[in-house]
Protein backbone atom coordinates (compact mmCIF):
# COMPACT_ATOMS: atom_id res chain seq x y z
CA UNK A 1 0.00 0.00 0.00
CA UNK A 2 2.98 2.27 0.47
CA UNK A 3 3.01 5.06 -2.07
CA UNK A 4 -0.66 4.71 -3.08
CA UNK A 5 -2.24 8.11 -3.54
CA UNK A 6 -5.69 8.32 -1.94
CA UNK A 7 -8.05 11.30 -2.19
CA UNK A 8 -10.29 11.88 0.84
CA UNK A 9 -13.36 14.04 0.21
CA UNK A 10 -15.68 15.21 2.99
CA UNK A 11 -16.98 18.60 4.12
CA UNK A 12 -16.08 17.74 7.73
CA UNK A 13 -12.39 18.77 7.96
CA UNK A 14 -11.90 16.83 11.22
CA UNK A 15 -13.05 13.60 9.57
CA UNK A 16 -10.76 14.27 6.59
CA UNK A 17 -7.88 14.78 9.03
CA UNK A 18 -8.68 11.61 11.01
CA UNK A 19 -8.83 9.51 7.84
CA UNK A 20 -5.75 11.21 6.37
CA UNK A 21 -3.67 10.51 9.47
CA UNK A 22 -4.77 6.88 9.49
CA UNK A 23 -3.85 6.45 5.80
CA UNK A 24 -0.54 8.28 6.21
CA UNK A 25 0.35 6.02 9.14
CA UNK A 26 -0.08 3.06 6.74
CA UNK A 27 2.31 4.62 4.22
CA UNK A 28 -0.24 6.09 1.79
CA UNK A 29 -0.01 9.52 0.26
CA UNK A 30 -3.16 11.54 0.90
CA UNK A 31 -4.93 14.33 -0.95
CA UNK A 32 -7.72 16.24 0.75
CA UNK A 33 -10.80 17.97 -0.67
CA UNK A 34 -13.82 19.44 1.08
CA UNK A 35 -16.55 19.33 -1.55
CA UNK A 36 -17.31 17.71 -4.91
CA UNK A 37 -16.06 20.56 -7.08
CA UNK A 38 -12.76 20.75 -5.24
CA UNK A 39 -12.40 16.97 -5.55
CA UNK A 40 -13.00 17.20 -9.30
CA UNK A 41 -10.25 19.82 -9.63
CA UNK A 42 -7.91 17.72 -7.53
CA UNK A 43 -8.54 14.60 -9.68
CA UNK A 44 -7.73 16.60 -12.83
CA UNK A 45 -4.41 17.67 -11.35
CA UNK A 46 -3.40 14.25 -10.05
CA UNK A 47 -5.16 10.97 -10.67
CA UNK A 48 -5.71 9.18 -7.36
CA UNK A 49 -5.36 5.42 -6.92
CA UNK A 50 -8.54 5.44 -4.83
CA UNK A 51 -11.16 7.95 -3.68
CA UNK A 52 -12.93 7.99 -0.31
CA UNK A 53 -16.02 10.07 -0.97
CA UNK A 54 -18.67 11.49 1.34
CA UNK A 55 -22.15 11.84 -0.16
CA UNK A 56 -23.65 14.83 1.62
CA UNK A 57 -21.61 17.83 0.53
CA UNK A 58 -22.29 21.33 -0.79
CA UNK A 59 -21.77 22.44 -4.40
CA UNK A 60 -21.54 18.92 -5.82
CA UNK A 61 -22.52 15.94 -3.70
CA UNK A 62 -20.93 12.51 -3.67
CA UNK A 63 -23.70 10.88 -5.75
CA UNK A 64 -23.20 13.26 -8.65
CA UNK A 65 -19.41 13.13 -8.51
CA UNK A 66 -19.40 9.32 -8.30
CA UNK A 67 -21.80 9.05 -11.27
CA UNK A 68 -19.64 11.44 -13.33
CA UNK A 69 -16.43 9.59 -12.50
CA UNK A 70 -17.96 6.24 -13.42
CA UNK A 71 -19.39 7.63 -16.69
CA UNK A 72 -16.01 9.00 -17.77
CA UNK A 73 -13.75 6.41 -19.48
CA UNK A 74 -10.69 8.22 -18.09
CA UNK A 75 -11.77 7.92 -14.47
CA UNK A 76 -14.15 4.97 -14.31
CA UNK A 77 -11.43 2.57 -13.19
CA UNK A 78 -10.57 4.61 -10.09
CA UNK A 79 -12.04 2.71 -7.11
CA UNK A 80 -14.51 4.77 -5.07
CA UNK A 81 -15.51 4.07 -1.47
CA UNK A 82 -18.67 5.97 -0.64
CA UNK A 83 -19.26 7.14 2.92
CA UNK A 84 -23.03 6.91 3.27
CA UNK A 85 -25.02 8.74 5.94
CA UNK A 86 -27.44 7.50 8.56
CA UNK A 87 -30.17 9.06 6.45
CA UNK A 88 -32.71 6.58 7.78
CA UNK A 89 -33.04 8.90 10.77
CA UNK A 90 -33.87 11.83 8.48
CA UNK A 91 -36.40 10.50 5.99
CA UNK A 92 -36.64 13.84 4.20
CA UNK A 93 -33.10 13.53 2.83
CA UNK A 94 -31.92 11.33 -0.01
CA UNK A 95 -28.60 10.72 1.71
CA UNK A 96 -29.37 7.31 3.15
CA UNK A 97 -27.23 4.18 3.09
CA UNK A 98 -29.76 2.54 0.74
CA UNK A 99 -29.52 5.46 -1.68
CA UNK A 100 -25.73 5.24 -1.52
CA UNK A 101 -25.86 1.52 -2.34
CA UNK A 102 -27.74 2.36 -5.55
CA UNK A 103 -24.70 4.15 -6.98
CA UNK A 104 -21.85 2.57 -8.93
CA UNK A 105 -19.32 3.01 -6.14
CA UNK A 106 -16.98 0.08 -5.49
CA UNK A 107 -17.68 -0.11 -1.78
CA UNK A 108 -19.95 1.56 0.77
CA UNK A 109 -19.29 2.36 4.42
CA UNK A 110 -22.17 3.73 6.52
CA UNK A 111 -21.45 6.64 8.85
CA UNK A 112 -20.48 6.90 11.62
CA UNK A 113 -17.47 5.10 10.19
CA UNK A 114 -14.60 3.59 12.09
CA UNK A 115 -11.16 3.92 10.63
CA UNK A 116 -10.31 0.21 11.01
CA UNK A 117 -13.28 -0.85 8.85
CA UNK A 118 -12.39 1.84 6.36
CA UNK A 119 -8.82 0.56 6.14
CA UNK A 120 -10.14 -2.97 5.56
CA UNK A 121 -12.26 -1.62 2.70
CA UNK A 122 -9.29 0.25 1.21
CA UNK A 123 -7.02 -2.81 1.26
CA UNK A 124 -9.85 -4.90 -0.20
CA UNK A 125 -9.84 -2.77 -3.34
CA UNK A 126 -6.15 -3.20 -4.19
CA UNK B 1 6.38 39.33 2.80
CA UNK B 2 6.70 35.57 3.17
CA UNK B 3 5.10 33.25 0.63
CA UNK B 4 1.46 32.41 1.15
CA UNK B 5 0.62 29.12 2.87
CA UNK B 6 -1.74 26.76 1.05
CA UNK B 7 -4.82 25.70 3.01
CA UNK B 8 -7.91 23.67 2.16
CA UNK B 9 -10.54 26.22 3.09
CA UNK B 10 -12.42 28.10 5.76
CA UNK B 11 -15.93 28.11 7.18
CA UNK B 12 -17.97 30.83 8.81
CA UNK B 13 -20.81 30.21 11.23
CA UNK B 14 -22.90 33.35 11.69
CA UNK B 15 -25.75 34.29 14.03
CA UNK B 16 -24.33 32.84 17.19
CA UNK B 17 -23.82 34.20 20.71
CA UNK B 18 -20.87 33.68 23.01
CA UNK B 19 -21.31 33.26 26.75
CA UNK B 20 -18.14 33.74 28.80
CA UNK B 21 -17.96 32.51 32.37
CA UNK B 22 -15.40 32.57 35.17
CA UNK B 23 -16.47 30.41 38.07
CA UNK B 24 -15.13 28.56 41.06
CA UNK B 25 -16.00 25.00 42.00
CA UNK B 26 -14.64 21.60 41.06
CA UNK B 27 -17.71 20.08 39.41
CA UNK B 28 -19.09 23.30 37.99
CA UNK B 29 -18.40 22.62 34.27
CA UNK B 30 -19.94 19.15 34.44
CA UNK B 31 -23.10 20.48 36.11
CA UNK B 32 -23.39 23.37 33.67
CA UNK B 33 -22.97 21.25 30.54
CA UNK B 34 -25.45 18.67 31.88
CA UNK B 35 -28.08 21.42 32.27
CA UNK B 36 -27.34 22.68 28.75
CA UNK B 37 -27.71 19.13 27.38
CA UNK B 38 -30.96 18.59 29.29
CA UNK B 39 -32.32 21.70 27.57
CA UNK B 40 -31.13 20.30 24.19
CA UNK B 41 -29.18 23.44 23.41
CA UNK B 42 -26.72 22.75 20.59
CA UNK B 43 -23.18 23.96 21.26
CA UNK B 44 -21.34 25.41 18.30
CA UNK B 45 -18.09 25.81 20.17
CA UNK B 46 -16.78 25.49 23.73
CA UNK B 47 -13.51 25.99 25.58
CA UNK B 48 -12.68 25.40 29.17
CA UNK B 49 -9.40 26.06 31.00
CA UNK B 50 -8.75 25.28 34.65
CA UNK B 51 -6.95 27.84 36.75
CA UNK B 52 -6.45 25.81 39.90
CA UNK B 53 -9.66 26.35 41.83
CA UNK B 54 -11.52 28.30 39.16
CA UNK B 55 -12.67 27.71 35.58
CA UNK B 56 -12.75 29.95 32.53
CA UNK B 57 -15.31 28.93 29.92
CA UNK B 58 -16.47 30.11 26.51
CA UNK B 59 -19.67 28.64 25.13
CA UNK B 60 -21.11 29.52 21.73
CA UNK B 61 -24.76 28.79 20.91
CA UNK B 62 -27.10 29.71 18.08
CA UNK B 63 -28.57 33.20 18.52
CA UNK B 64 -32.02 31.64 18.88
CA UNK B 65 -30.82 29.88 22.06
CA UNK B 66 -29.07 32.81 23.75
CA UNK B 67 -31.99 33.80 25.97
CA UNK B 68 -32.57 30.21 27.02
CA UNK B 69 -28.97 29.56 27.99
CA UNK B 70 -28.70 32.83 29.92
CA UNK B 71 -31.90 32.08 31.82
CA UNK B 72 -30.67 28.59 32.59
CA UNK B 73 -27.30 29.76 33.94
CA UNK B 74 -28.93 32.56 35.91
CA UNK B 75 -31.46 30.23 37.55
CA UNK B 76 -28.98 27.48 38.40
CA UNK B 77 -25.73 29.32 39.04
CA UNK B 78 -26.47 33.06 39.35
CA UNK B 79 -25.14 35.98 37.30
CA UNK B 80 -21.71 34.52 36.67
CA UNK B 81 -21.67 35.05 32.90
CA UNK B 82 -21.30 37.73 30.26
CA UNK B 83 -23.36 37.45 27.07
CA UNK B 84 -21.79 38.56 23.79
CA UNK B 85 -24.59 38.67 21.20
CA UNK B 86 -23.92 39.06 17.49
CA UNK B 87 -20.94 36.75 17.27
CA UNK B 88 -19.63 34.49 14.52
CA UNK B 89 -17.10 31.66 14.30
CA UNK B 90 -14.48 31.57 11.55
CA UNK B 91 -12.61 28.28 11.11
CA UNK B 92 -9.59 27.66 8.84
CA UNK B 93 -8.32 24.22 7.88
CA UNK B 94 -6.25 22.09 7.84
CA UNK B 95 -3.56 23.33 10.23
CA UNK B 96 -1.85 19.92 10.52
CA UNK B 97 -0.48 20.98 13.95
CA UNK B 98 1.80 23.50 12.31
CA UNK B 99 2.18 26.57 14.59
CA UNK B 100 2.90 28.63 11.49
CA UNK B 101 -0.78 28.49 10.52
CA UNK B 102 -1.92 29.88 13.89
CA UNK B 103 0.85 32.49 13.74
CA UNK B 104 -0.17 33.68 10.27
CA UNK B 105 -3.81 33.84 11.31
CA UNK B 106 -3.01 35.96 14.36
CA UNK B 107 -0.66 38.13 12.30
CA UNK B 108 -3.33 38.77 9.65
CA UNK B 109 -5.80 39.82 12.33
CA UNK B 110 -3.24 42.01 14.06
CA UNK B 111 -2.42 43.81 10.81
CA UNK B 112 -6.12 44.56 10.27
CA UNK B 113 -6.64 45.49 13.94
CA UNK B 114 -9.14 42.67 14.29
CA UNK B 115 -9.47 41.41 17.82
CA UNK B 116 -10.59 37.80 18.21
CA UNK B 117 -12.85 37.18 21.20
CA UNK B 118 -11.92 33.54 21.58
CA UNK B 119 -9.91 30.85 19.83
CA UNK B 120 -9.62 27.06 19.86
CA UNK B 121 -8.34 24.27 17.67
CA UNK B 122 -9.66 20.89 16.65
CA UNK B 123 -7.44 18.23 15.03
CA UNK B 124 -7.89 19.91 11.65
CA UNK B 125 -9.12 23.41 12.30
CA UNK B 126 -8.39 26.66 14.08
CA UNK B 127 -11.66 28.34 15.06
CA UNK B 128 -11.84 32.01 16.01
CA UNK B 129 -14.86 33.69 17.58
CA UNK B 130 -15.33 37.27 16.42
CA UNK B 131 -17.98 39.95 16.46
CA UNK B 132 -20.17 39.28 13.44
CA UNK B 133 -19.63 42.81 12.12
CA UNK B 134 -15.92 41.96 11.73
CA UNK B 135 -16.43 38.77 9.74
CA UNK B 136 -16.30 40.41 6.31
CA UNK B 137 -12.94 42.06 7.10
CA UNK B 138 -11.65 38.88 8.72
CA UNK B 139 -12.50 36.69 5.73
CA UNK B 140 -10.82 39.19 3.39
CA UNK B 141 -7.77 39.26 5.66
CA UNK B 142 -7.32 35.50 5.23
CA UNK B 143 -6.44 35.90 1.56
CA UNK B 144 -3.25 37.78 2.47
CA UNK B 145 -1.34 35.00 4.29
CA UNK B 146 -3.15 32.00 2.81
CA UNK B 147 -4.23 30.53 -0.51
CA UNK B 148 -7.18 28.18 -0.72
CA UNK B 149 -7.39 25.41 -3.27
CA UNK B 150 -11.16 25.79 -3.80
CA UNK B 151 -11.37 29.60 -4.12
CA UNK B 152 -9.04 32.38 -5.15
CA UNK B 153 -10.99 35.38 -3.84
CA UNK B 154 -13.52 36.17 -1.09
CA UNK B 155 -16.18 36.32 -3.83
CA UNK B 156 -15.35 32.76 -4.94
CA UNK B 157 -15.68 31.68 -1.34
CA UNK B 158 -19.15 33.25 -1.02
CA UNK B 159 -20.35 31.39 -4.10
CA UNK B 160 -19.03 28.14 -2.69
CA UNK B 161 -21.12 28.53 0.47
CA UNK B 162 -24.54 28.31 -1.17
CA UNK B 163 -26.59 25.52 0.32
CA UNK B 164 -24.21 24.79 3.17
CA UNK B 165 -26.52 26.09 5.90
CA UNK B 166 -29.41 23.96 4.67
CA UNK B 167 -27.21 20.86 4.72
CA UNK B 168 -26.09 21.66 8.25
CA UNK B 169 -29.67 22.00 9.51
CA UNK B 170 -30.67 18.71 7.90
CA UNK B 171 -27.89 16.67 9.37
CA UNK B 172 -27.26 18.09 12.83
CA UNK B 173 -30.27 16.31 14.32
CA UNK B 174 -29.44 13.02 12.63
CA UNK B 175 -27.15 11.49 15.21
CA UNK B 176 -28.65 10.95 18.64
CA UNK B 177 -27.36 7.49 19.51
CA UNK B 178 -27.58 6.05 23.02
CA UNK B 179 -23.81 5.43 23.03
CA UNK B 180 -22.20 7.96 20.68
CA UNK B 181 -19.70 6.49 18.26
CA UNK B 182 -16.42 8.27 17.61
CA UNK B 183 -14.57 7.93 14.32
CA UNK B 184 -11.29 7.68 16.15
CA UNK B 185 -9.48 8.78 19.30
CA UNK B 186 -5.92 10.00 19.02
CA UNK B 187 -3.55 11.14 21.71
CA UNK B 188 -0.19 12.87 22.16
CA UNK B 189 1.96 12.08 25.17
CA UNK B 190 4.90 13.98 26.64
CA UNK B 191 3.39 17.43 26.25
CA UNK B 192 3.52 20.51 28.44
CA UNK B 193 0.43 22.65 28.90
CA UNK B 194 1.39 26.31 28.94
CA UNK B 195 -1.05 28.94 30.20
CA UNK B 196 -0.41 32.65 29.79
CA UNK B 197 -2.67 35.20 31.44
CA UNK B 198 -2.73 38.51 29.65
CA UNK B 199 -4.86 41.39 28.56
CA UNK B 200 -7.12 40.34 25.71
CA UNK B 201 -5.62 42.95 23.38
CA UNK B 202 -2.24 41.20 23.53
CA UNK B 203 -3.40 37.79 22.35
CA UNK B 204 -2.92 38.45 18.64
CA UNK B 205 0.64 39.71 19.07
CA UNK B 206 1.63 36.79 21.31
CA UNK B 207 -0.12 34.33 18.98
CA UNK B 208 1.66 35.77 15.94
CA UNK B 209 4.96 34.87 17.53
CA UNK B 210 4.06 31.16 17.46
CA UNK B 211 6.11 31.29 14.28
CA UNK B 212 9.14 30.84 16.55
CA UNK B 213 7.83 27.35 17.40
CA UNK B 214 7.76 26.47 13.70
CA UNK B 215 11.44 27.25 13.43
CA UNK B 216 12.05 24.78 16.26
CA UNK B 217 10.04 22.15 14.40
CA UNK B 218 7.44 21.88 17.18
CA UNK B 219 3.89 20.62 16.69
CA UNK B 220 1.08 22.63 18.26
CA UNK B 221 -1.42 20.00 19.37
CA UNK B 222 -3.74 22.14 21.48
CA UNK B 223 -4.59 25.83 21.65
CA UNK B 224 -7.53 27.58 23.30
CA UNK B 225 -8.36 30.82 25.02
CA UNK B 226 -10.66 31.27 27.97
CA UNK B 227 -11.77 34.20 30.09
CA UNK B 228 -9.83 34.79 33.26
CA UNK B 229 -10.56 36.70 36.45
CA UNK B 230 -9.90 40.42 36.12
CA UNK B 231 -11.05 43.08 33.66
CA UNK B 232 -10.39 42.00 30.05
CA UNK B 233 -8.05 39.25 31.19
CA UNK B 234 -7.76 36.11 29.10
CA UNK B 235 -5.85 32.88 29.38
CA UNK B 236 -4.07 31.61 26.28
CA UNK B 237 -3.49 27.87 26.78
CA UNK B 238 -1.47 25.71 24.41
CA UNK B 239 0.62 22.58 24.42
CA UNK B 240 4.10 21.83 23.11
CA UNK B 241 6.41 18.82 23.39
CA UNK B 242 7.98 18.59 26.85
CA UNK B 243 11.29 17.49 25.33
CA UNK B 244 11.68 20.97 23.84
CA UNK B 245 10.83 22.83 27.06
CA UNK B 246 14.02 24.88 27.25
CA UNK B 247 13.84 25.88 23.60
CA UNK B 248 10.24 27.07 23.62
CA UNK B 249 10.79 28.74 26.99
CA UNK B 250 13.48 30.89 25.33
CA UNK B 251 11.09 31.72 22.48
CA UNK B 252 8.37 32.76 24.93
CA UNK B 253 10.78 34.96 26.90
CA UNK B 254 11.96 36.61 23.71
CA UNK B 255 8.39 37.25 22.51
CA UNK B 256 7.22 38.90 25.67
CA UNK B 257 9.77 39.07 28.48
CA UNK B 258 7.24 40.52 30.90
CA UNK B 259 4.61 37.82 30.60
CA UNK B 260 4.44 35.05 33.11
CA UNK B 261 3.52 31.62 31.94
CA UNK B 262 2.41 28.66 33.98
CA UNK B 263 3.55 25.23 32.83
CA UNK B 264 1.86 21.98 33.69
CA UNK B 265 4.45 19.33 32.90
CA UNK B 266 3.75 16.02 31.26
CA UNK B 267 0.19 16.14 30.12
CA UNK B 268 -1.58 14.03 27.50
CA UNK B 269 -3.69 15.66 24.81
CA UNK B 270 -6.46 13.52 23.33
CA UNK B 271 -9.05 14.23 20.66
CA UNK B 272 -12.26 12.43 19.82
CA UNK B 273 -13.65 13.07 16.38
CA UNK B 274 -17.26 12.06 15.79
CA UNK B 275 -20.35 13.05 13.84
CA UNK B 276 -21.17 16.65 14.74
CA UNK B 277 -19.27 16.35 18.01
CA UNK B 278 -18.49 20.04 17.78
CA UNK B 279 -21.99 21.35 17.35
CA UNK B 280 -24.64 19.17 18.95
CA UNK B 281 -25.88 18.96 22.49
CA UNK B 282 -24.92 16.22 24.92
CA UNK B 283 -21.43 15.36 23.74
CA UNK B 284 -19.40 17.62 26.05
CA UNK B 285 -21.60 16.78 29.03
CA UNK B 286 -21.20 13.05 28.37
CA UNK B 287 -17.44 13.57 28.06
CA UNK B 288 -17.20 15.53 31.33
CA UNK B 289 -19.44 13.10 33.23
CA UNK B 290 -17.37 10.16 32.09
CA UNK B 291 -14.19 11.78 33.44
CA UNK B 292 -15.90 12.67 36.69
CA UNK B 293 -16.89 9.05 37.31
CA UNK B 294 -13.19 8.07 37.25
CA UNK B 295 -12.04 11.15 39.21
CA UNK B 296 -10.02 12.45 36.30
CA UNK B 297 -9.11 16.12 36.62
CA UNK B 298 -9.55 17.86 33.31
CA UNK B 299 -7.06 20.69 32.80
CA UNK B 300 -8.46 22.10 29.56
CA UNK B 301 -10.95 21.32 26.82
CA UNK B 302 -11.87 22.55 23.37
CA UNK B 303 -14.89 21.54 21.36
CA UNK B 304 -15.23 22.80 17.82
CA UNK B 305 -16.02 21.57 14.28
CA UNK B 306 -16.47 17.82 14.92
CA UNK B 307 -14.12 17.07 17.80
CA UNK B 308 -13.70 17.27 21.53
CA UNK B 309 -10.11 17.67 22.72
CA UNK B 310 -9.13 17.19 26.35
CA UNK B 311 -5.95 17.78 28.35
CA UNK B 312 -5.18 15.65 31.42
CA UNK B 313 -2.11 14.79 33.47
CA UNK B 314 -0.20 11.91 31.90
CA UNK B 315 -0.79 9.61 34.87
CA UNK B 316 -4.55 10.11 34.53
CA UNK B 317 -4.81 9.32 30.82
CA UNK B 318 -5.42 5.58 31.27
CA UNK B 319 -8.32 6.34 33.61
CA UNK B 320 -9.64 8.94 31.19
CA UNK B 321 -9.55 6.44 28.33
CA UNK B 322 -11.36 3.78 30.35
CA UNK B 323 -14.01 6.33 31.33
CA UNK B 324 -14.54 7.46 27.75
CA UNK B 325 -14.86 3.90 26.48
CA UNK B 326 -17.65 3.32 28.99
CA UNK B 327 -19.72 6.16 27.52
CA UNK B 328 -18.60 6.26 23.89
CA UNK B 329 -18.04 3.59 21.27
CA UNK B 330 -14.34 3.93 20.46
CA UNK B 331 -13.27 1.68 17.58
CA UNK B 332 -9.64 2.79 17.50
CA UNK B 333 -7.15 4.56 19.75
CA UNK B 334 -4.00 5.89 18.09
CA UNK B 335 -0.91 7.41 19.64
CA UNK B 336 0.53 10.23 17.55
CA UNK B 337 4.07 11.53 17.58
Amino acid sequence: MAGKYILVVDDDPDLVETVAMMLESKGCEVGMAYDGIEAEESIKKRRPDLIILDIMMPRKDGYVLCAELKANPQTREIPVILLTAVGEAVPSTRYSHADGMATEADDYIPKPIDTESLWAAVTGLF
Amino acid sequence: MTAQAALGGFKILKNVARVSIVSKGGRFPEELFRKVADERINLSYATLVSDGDSWGLNIVVEAADEERICRLILEKFGKIFTLHSGSAVLSVFPHRRNPEISARLFEAFEQQSLEPDALANSPSTISVVLKQELIESASHALFEPFTFSAYQTPQDWKLAQEGKERLYKEVVATYQEKKPKVYGLEFYEGQHLICIKMNRTRITSVGASFRGFTRLGLNLTFVATSPSSGQDRETLAFSLPASQGEAYGRVLKRIAPEIEFRETPLVTIFSMNGPHFGDRYGIVSEFLESLETRQVNLLALSCTIASVTGVVLREQFDSALRAIKERFEVPSVTQRE
